[in-house]
């Protein structure tokens, strides 16, 4: 108790070192707090967001790399372009069936398409107006079951069961909108152009079924359009279906030229060639301009042909998704499955693994924060203690132990450290309860990816005022590692010196 | 039995690279009850001297027993030990701590080691000793808010709380004027009647060396003299012939 009292009283009496050590303590873990609970806010709402729109809880790929998203492989090069099928996918899905726990069972496929108005369309300028978008081979029935609020549909009706069609993103929408000056509407056809290392460039039209937009879609979800499986299978290059009569639409045709079949099927080659001009196609590039051998324009085949490059699951109870995953993964090796579950983060890519880093990063940099004050803390106490050579050693004279006065260094340093970091968390959750009530505006797309949206209200995270906790604790008690060497070494003789 | 005991003792402090001889054949007893003055000019040894007894230092040669135990054989912890349970100190500047009141100086030493004395006990001893001293009415103040005698008074308290064989007292009226500095040694005196503490102080004012029942008088680190108060006297470099006068 004496020792509380003397830390007390000396923080008063020394007011001027206490409010300067006080200060960078307060402010800096002010901005502790406001920083993990911004992240902690921001990586809480990108999980949610992913669990409940874009990924389930977790996410199933054809390879055991650890590479593979939903948005396709993280890295871009050759090799890893081509996105591996989820294999033996019926007896997986059989499996995942029965597995306890799980909700929702929805396979996916990833592709990537130039999209342009098709020809038939009759509009003039709609040859130059093209864009990039990225699509979601999905099963409309599943997919919806999985994921029954993640959009808002702008026009049109989403995709029906056994229907082929694509729902474009608003975005893709909105730049042929500003760019053809009239409006994509359900009905139009897109003609949609994909390369891919495995058959080289494909061609699909496709009909518009609606236009929507993700309702918490980051730049990189707004750049998705969901498309039937079928259409995505024939633009990957991933059909496994058998090959059956095909019927060209106009707009192929015309692509096509005169060419009759003798001379389009004398023989069998492998392409992977792009074919640039219009009614003037080589043999070898017709393959690839066909894309599928599936009949297409209206779906006939209602047999899911098990293509799909991943299975995004949602399970009834997210606490056991390490426990699920482990279960799968263990049903993939002891049947000899090249496949892998991951946690929604692997699916989520780039976004969520960003938001986990810029935690990281940020924790380091007050790290370095940290260590500076622990060391400026540090000297302020090495004077104080220097000043009080005399007392401490009467102290000592009178019968402290060194046990004595170390406590009294720590309690003191400790106090100072704990007062002034509560201080700086009610600082910090006073902030937080402003910044949560107007909301920060990410002013750019680096924010929006970090945000998980355009605007972010944080809230105070009990996670950072643990932390913060922490954080302040070991400053005071590492901070007066020093002054307490020094301190032991004050012998009880000093208290005879005149002063 | 002598409470204190000094035999043969000499203390060298290294001073650079050479060596300053502060006191050599040091050798005495003092009785339980002694009120004794260790005296002498400035650079005499009283301070090593006192130092030396109250286990804040240990000589380079010769023993210094207190109670029966050698002080140079013991630990830190068993030293510091024996200065909280047996000693008590008095300094020259006082050395009250600046944060805590007149009551709380007191009870200080009562704090920081074995609790000998607890609850109403231990309040109603520190209101005596204020009492004796004079500070009851000065109980809430700090140590800037009083006089010099004041804080000496502070001070005297302070090494009695812990009830202890022996105070040390290292030139205590020193930063005090003549009249209040006999004021202090005369309380010294009287607290030293009334609990039979033997105290033990330095200085180098003869009015005050008066006072004493039992004077030392040191010149440069020796012994010149051990007087007794209506025993005996005796003079010169006395050293062998100390503790038996």
């Amino acid at each position: 108790m004496v020792l509380f009292k003397i830390a007390f009283r000396n923080l008063r009496e020394h007011k001027t070192k206490t409010i300067i050590i006080g200060t960078i303590i307060a402010v800096g873990i002010m901005v502790l707090v406001i920083g993990n609970s911004v992240m902690d806010t921001a990586s809480k709402g990108i999980k949610q967001t992913f669990w409940d729109n874009y990924t389930g809880h977790i996410f199933i790929a054809g390879s055991k790399r650890g590479d593979l998203t939903i948005f396709g492989p993280v890295r871009r090069d050759s090799m890893n372009n081509v996105i591996p099928k989820i294999p033996d996918y019926f007896e997986v899905k059989k499996y995942l069936s029965g597995l306890k726990g799980v909700k929702n069972i929805c396979p996916l496929a990833f592709g990537n398409a130039i999209v342009k108005l098709s020809d038939e369309t009759g509009e003039k300028d709609s040859e130059d107006v093209q864009t990039f978008t990225m699509l979601f081979g999905i099963d409309p029935l599943l997919y919806r079951e999985t994921f029954p609020s993640n959009m808002k549909i702008l026009s049109g009706n989403f995709i029906r069961e056994n229907e082929e069609g694509i729902m474009l993103s608003k975005k893709v929408a909105d730049y042929f909108k500003n760019n053809l000056k009239r409006e994509i509407k359900p009905g139009d056809k897109l003609l949609l152009t994909s390369m891919n290392d495995i058959s080289g460039m494909k061609i699909r039209e496709v009909t518009v079924r609606g236009i929507f937009e993700f309702k918490e879609a980051d730049p990189m979800l707004s750049m998705i359009s969901l498309i039937d499986i079928d259409n995505l299978r024939a633009l990957t290059g991933m059909n496994v279906s058998p090959v059956r009569d095909i019927k060209l639409t106009g707009s192929e045709k015309k692509l096509m030229g005169n060419i009759n079949d003798e001379e389009l099927f004398g023989e069998t080659s492998v392409v992977t060639s792009v074919v640039k001009e219009k009614g003037k196609v080589s043999e070898k590039s017709l393959l690839n301009i066909l894309g599928s051998n599936d009949e297409k324009t209206t779906r006939k085949s209602t047999v899911d042909s098990g293509a799909w490059h991943f299975i995004l699951l949602k399970l009834k109870n997210p606490s056991k998704i390490k426990n699920t995953i482990a279960e799968i993964n263990s049903y993939f090796d002891s049947k000899g499955i090249n496949a892998k579950a991951y946690d929604w983060i692997t699916g989520a890519g780039m976004v969520a693994q960003l938001s986990a880093n810029m935690k990281y990063i940020f924790n380091v940099i007050v790290l370095v924060i940290a260590i500076v004050a622990i060391i400026i803390i540090m000297n302020t106490i090495v004077i104080s203690v220097t000043e009080r050579i005399s007392e401490i050693g009467t102290m000592r004279a009178i019968g402290a132990q060194k046990s004595f006065v170390r406590r009294m260094i720590i309690i003191e340093t400790l106090m100072v450290s704990l007062i002034f970091g509560i201080i700086g968390i009610i600082l910090g959750a006073l902030i937080l309860v402003i910044l949560g009530s107007r909301g920060i505006v990410a002013p750019n797309m680096f924010f929006q990816i970090l945000f998980g949206g355009k605007i972010l209200h944080p809230v105070l995270s009990g996670s950072s005022v643990v932390l913060s906790l922490i954080v302040v604790t070991l400053i005071g008690i590492i901070a007066s590692l020093y002054p307490v060497a020094i301190a032991l070494r004050i012998q009880p003789v000093k208290a005879m010196q005149r002063g | 039995m002598a409470i204190v005991k000094l035999e043969n003792v000499k203390k060298i402090y290294p001073l650079g690279k050479t060596k300053v001889v502060a006191v050599r054949n040091i050798s005495f007893e003092i009785e339980k009850g002694d009120f004794i003055s260790i005296a002498g000019p400035s650079g005499s040894g009283k301070s090593t001297i006192l130092n030396l007894i109250g286990c804040i230092d240990v000589p380079t040669e010769g023993t210094v027993e207190i109670l029966g135990k050698v002080t140079s054989t013991l630990s830190d912890k068993e030293i510091t030990n024996l200065r909280h349970e047996v000693i008590g100190f008095i300094f020259q500047s006082f050395n009250l701590i600046p944060v805590l009141n007149v009551y709380e100086n007191i009870e200080f030493p009562l704090l920081i080691g074995k609790e000998t004395i607890k609850g109403r006990e231990r309040e109603e001893w520190i209101e005596f000793l204020m009492e004796e001293v004079g500070l009851l009415k000065w109980r809430k103040h700090k140590p800037n808010e009083l006089s010099g005698g004041q804080r000496q008074r502070v001070a005297i308290a302070r090494a009695l709380v812990t009830k202890p064989r022996i105070v040390l007292a290292d030139e205590p009226t020193a930063n005090l004027d003549s009249e209040t500095g006999e004021a202090i040694i005369e309380l010294m005196k009287k607290m030293n009647k009334e609990l039979e503490t033997t105290f033990i102080f330095s200085t180098h004012d003869p009015t005050i060396v008066e006072i004493a029942d039992h004077v030392i008088h040191l010149r440069d680190g020796q012994i010149v003299e051990n007087i007794r108060k209506g025993v005996s006297m005796v003079k010169g470099n006395v050293s062998d012939r100390v503790g038996g006068v």
